[in-house]
């Protein structure tokens, strides 16, 4: 019973923050070199795996990922990477690129 | 009584220092995976009231699980389990549980839109006896199952069949598994986005209700079913997760009967 009343006093308080409130408005952190529209995202965890591919490729200073649209923002830096290590990357971390924007 | 200490302290270090994985329940497996280099690590505790014909049990598992991706759509990882056990008439028990060490292959994935997604993968496994404590089995013993991961705007649903070919077993089987009977679990999950209705730019969390089913058939003749709500919180590079666990149906004659249980987890992806 003790056990029970733990997990229904954390999922209490887990819950009070399950809130819909409005989206915040969307602002970019960069303005991006490149966009990057792709499939199969499913979560802000599993989109994190993009982010760390990405910016693991020499050439690539920052990576941010649209979970609505799809779209991943990319700055360059030196020397800029080809594009064919961004979609292996891309496909690396388990998604489906669908086109450069 | 000094190692289970020792052993519950580590976990609780391990359980807010290291976290649960992308839209997963927290008793099967899923399609997902890191990619390649990534690490993700998975602490869970779990607490389980069983009872058998004389007393009531409460058994408990902290299992810390690690998982790497190797190449694209094939990760490998390892699950280390600290047990204890206390049963109302006799003396407490702890201990290393048997290691699980698993390889995972992603061969079928069909990315429909941004969210949208379904994965199937494959699943191998061998349990390594660590021969520590009255947990472990002294055997090797291999297993095979196949995961499906599908996910729909708000909506995610998993599915798994995993069998356990057991060569040995416990001196004292507490749950499924531990018999030398062969065991068959068959799993299937509901997840459902809470928050946020639609993701944005800014979107860097989400909540999601839980509702899992879990049954089990045992080549000894046990089988049991149950049922496990609960919520889940995915942040970018972290994930919580609670779950409790009732029997829904059950036929069980070699080892106590479950009444209840609880798993709380942690994930982390680096």
């Amino acid at each position: 019973m003790k056990i029970l009343t733990v997990c229904l006093a954390l999922a209490g308080a887990l819950a009070t923050g399950c809130t819909t409130t409005q989206p915040a408005p969307i602002q970019r952190a960069f303005t991006p070199d490149d966009t990057l529209v792709v499939n199969g995202l499913s979560c802000p965890l599993c989109a994190h795996n993009i982010d760390k591919q990405l910016i693991a490729i020499a050439g690539v200073e920052k990576a941010q990922v649209n979970l609505g649209t799809g779209e991943v923002y990319v700055k360059y830096g030196e020397p800029r990477p080809e594009r064919s290590a961004l979609v292996k990357a891309v496909e690396d971390s388990g998604f489906t690129l669908k086109r450069f924007k | 009584m000094m190692l289970r200490l020792t052993g519950l302290m580590l976990g609780t270090v391990f359980l807010f220092v290291v976290p649960v994985f992308s839209q997963q329940p927290a008793h099967a497996p899923a399609a997902t995976m890191p990619s390649p280099g990534i690490w993700t690590v998975r602490t869970q505790a779990r607490f389980h009231e069983l009872e058998n014909e004389y007393e009531y049990v409460e058994h408990g598992t902290m299992e810390v699980a690690l998982s790497r991706g190797i190449v694209r759509d094939v990760s490998a990882g390892i699950q280390i389990p600290y047990r204890w056990q206390d049963e109302e008439n006799q003396n407490s028990r702890d201990g290393l549980g048997d290691l699980t060490a698993t390889v995972k292959w992603r061969f079928y994935k069909h990315d429909t839109s941004p969210i949208d997604t379904f994965r199937l993968a494959v699943l191998a496994g061998l349990e390594v006896p660590t021969g520590e404590s009255a947990f472990s089995s002294d055997s090797f013993d291999p297993s095979i199952g196949l995961a499906l991961t599908a996910i729909r705007g708000r909506h995610g649903v998993g599915g798994a069949v995993r069998w356990k070919f057991n060569t040995g077993d416990l001196a004292d089987p507490i749950v499924g598994g531990d018999s030398d009977a062969d065991a068959v679990w068959i799993d299937g999950s509901y997840l459902y986005r809470l928050a946020p209705a639609a993701y944005g730019l800014n979107s860097k969390a989400s909540w999601y209700a839980v509702l899992e089913t879990n049954a089990l058939l045992e080549s000894n003749g046990d089988s049991e079913v149950r049922i496990s709500p609960g919520i889940l919180y995915e942040a970018v590079s972290w994930a919580v997760e609670c779950q409790v666990a009732w029997t829904l149906a059950e036929d069980i004659d070699h080892r106590p009967r479950h009444r209840f249980g609880t798993t709380l987890g942690i994930r982390w992806l680096f």
